[in-house]
C-alpha cells in the first residue's frame, strides 16, 4: 500500500509552461525550461504544440525569443485549473 | 391537518418531499457524472470513468424512486394493485445504488492508499450469494442497505486518506458528502426497522443534504455559476 508515484500528464505539463509564461507575461526559452523542469529538447516539442494550438505566440525582439499568452491560451489555463479543481476532490491530480 | 395518500397510507407531503428531494439529488448526479465524462475525454484519467458511471447510475436510481413517489402522491399508481411493480422498481433501485457505490467505492481506491483488490472478496461474495439475495424477498430491502453502508464506509474511509494528504476544500467537501450519504443510508436502515416514514423523510432529508454539498464542490470548483 502506498501512493502511487505517477509522471506528469501532457496537460499539466502544457499548465506548467502557460503558467510560466502567464507570470512572466513574455518568457524566454530559459526561463519556462526552468519553471515548467523540462529539458531543452521536450520544452521545444511542446512549445510547437501549444504554438500550433494557438495558445502561445512567438515574438521576436531584436536577437531574443520571447513567449506570449494569447487569449485561447488564457481561457485554457482557466479551463485546466477548473479541472484541476474538480479532480482534488476525488484525491486525483493532472 | 395532515393529508393521507388513499393508497399507501403515507402523508401526502412525505411523499411529495420525497419525490422532490430525490429527482434534484438525481439532477446533482447527472451533473457530476457529466463533468467527470466531459474531463475524462479530455485527460484520459480512468478514475473519472469509474466517478462519471457511478454517479449516472445513482442519478437514474433517484430519478426513477423521485417519479415513483410522485405517481403515488398523484394517485396514479394504486399501491395495493401496483405493489409488486413498486417492490420490483424499489427492488431496482437498490440494485442500481449498490452498483453505484461499489463502481464509486473500486474508482476511488485506484487512487488511495487502498488496494482496489480489497473489494473484490466482499464483491465476489454478493455475486456469488446473489440467488440467496433474491430470495430474501421483504428483507431484500435490509440486506442492500447494509451492503451499501459497507460500500459507503470504505468509500469515506478512502475520502478521509484523501483529504488527509491534500487537506483541500474540495476534497473535504466531497467528504462531507459522502458521510452524509452514509449517514442517510444507516437512517434508511433504521427506518425500514422502524416502519418509521418519519424517518425516511430525515434519512432522505439528510442524503439530499450530502448531494448538495456536491453542487457546492461543483460551484467552488467553478463549473456551476
Amino acid at each position: 500500500m502506498g501512493e502511487r508515484k505517477r509522471n506528469r500528464s501532457r496537460v499539466k505539463i502544457y499548465l506548467d509552461i502557460l503558467e510560466s509564461i502567464e507570470k512572466e507575461e513574455s518568457a524566454r526559452l530559459t526561463k519556462i525550461m526552468y519553471s515548467a523542469n523540462l529539458p531543452y529538447d521536450r520544452l521545444v516539442k511542446y512549445i510547437d504544440e501549444l504554438k500550433t494550438r494557438g495558445f502561445i505566440e512567438e515574438v521576436k525582439d531584436n536577437e531574443s525569443r520571447f513567449f506570449v499568452l494569447t487569449e485561447k491560451g488564457k481561457v485554457f489555463i482557466k479551463e485546466i485549473r477548473k479541472i484541476e479543481s474538480f479532480l482534488k476532490g476525488f484525491g486525483l491530480s493532472l | 391537518m395532515t393529508i393521507i395518500n388513499q393508497g399507501t397510507g403515507i402523508p401526502l407531503v412525505y411523499l411529495d418531499l420525497n419525490a422532490i428531494l430525490d429527482v434534484v439529488s438525481a439532477i446533482i448526479g447527472f451533473s457530476v457524472s457529466y463533468v467527470s465524462f466531459k474531463y475524462n475525454r479530455l485527460i484520459q484519467e480512468t478514475v473519472l470513468n469509474y466517478i462519471s458511471m457511478g454517479f449516472a447510475l445513482l442519478g437514474i436510481g433517484l430519478l426513477m424512486q423521485g417519479v415513483l413517489m410522485l405517481l403515488f402522491a398523484f394517485n396514479l399508481f394504486e399501491f395495493p394493485g401496483d405493489y409488486r411493480l413498486s417492490y420490483t422498481s424499489s427492488v431496482f433501485y437498490l440494485i442500481l445504488q449498490l452498483i453505484s457505490y461499489a463502481i464509486i467505492a473500486i474508482g476511488y481506491s485506484k487512487e488511495t492508499y487502498w488496494p482496489k483488490e480489497s473489494l473484490a472478496l466482499p464483491l465476489a461474495y454478493v455475486l456469488f450469494k446473489k440467488k440467496q439475495y433474491f430470495l430474501l424477498r421483504t428483507f431484500i430491502f435490509d440486506a442492500s442497505q447494509l451492503i451499501i453502508i459497507f460500500f459507503l464506509a470504505f468509500i469515506v474511509f478512502l475520502g478521509f486518506l484523501v483529504h488527509s494528504r491534500d487537506k483541500k476544500t474540495f476534497s473535504l467537501l466531497v467528504l462531507i458528502s459522502f458521510s452524509l450519504m452514509l449517514i442517510s443510508h444507516i437512517g434508511f436502515l433504521f427506518s425500514s426497522l422502524a416502519f418509521s416514514e418519519y424517518y425516511y423523510v430525515i434519512s432522505n432529508t439528510v442524503q439530499f443534504v450530502g448531494f448538495l454539498m456536491l453542487l457546492v464542490f461543483l460551484i467552488r470548483s467553478g463549473h456551476i455559476g
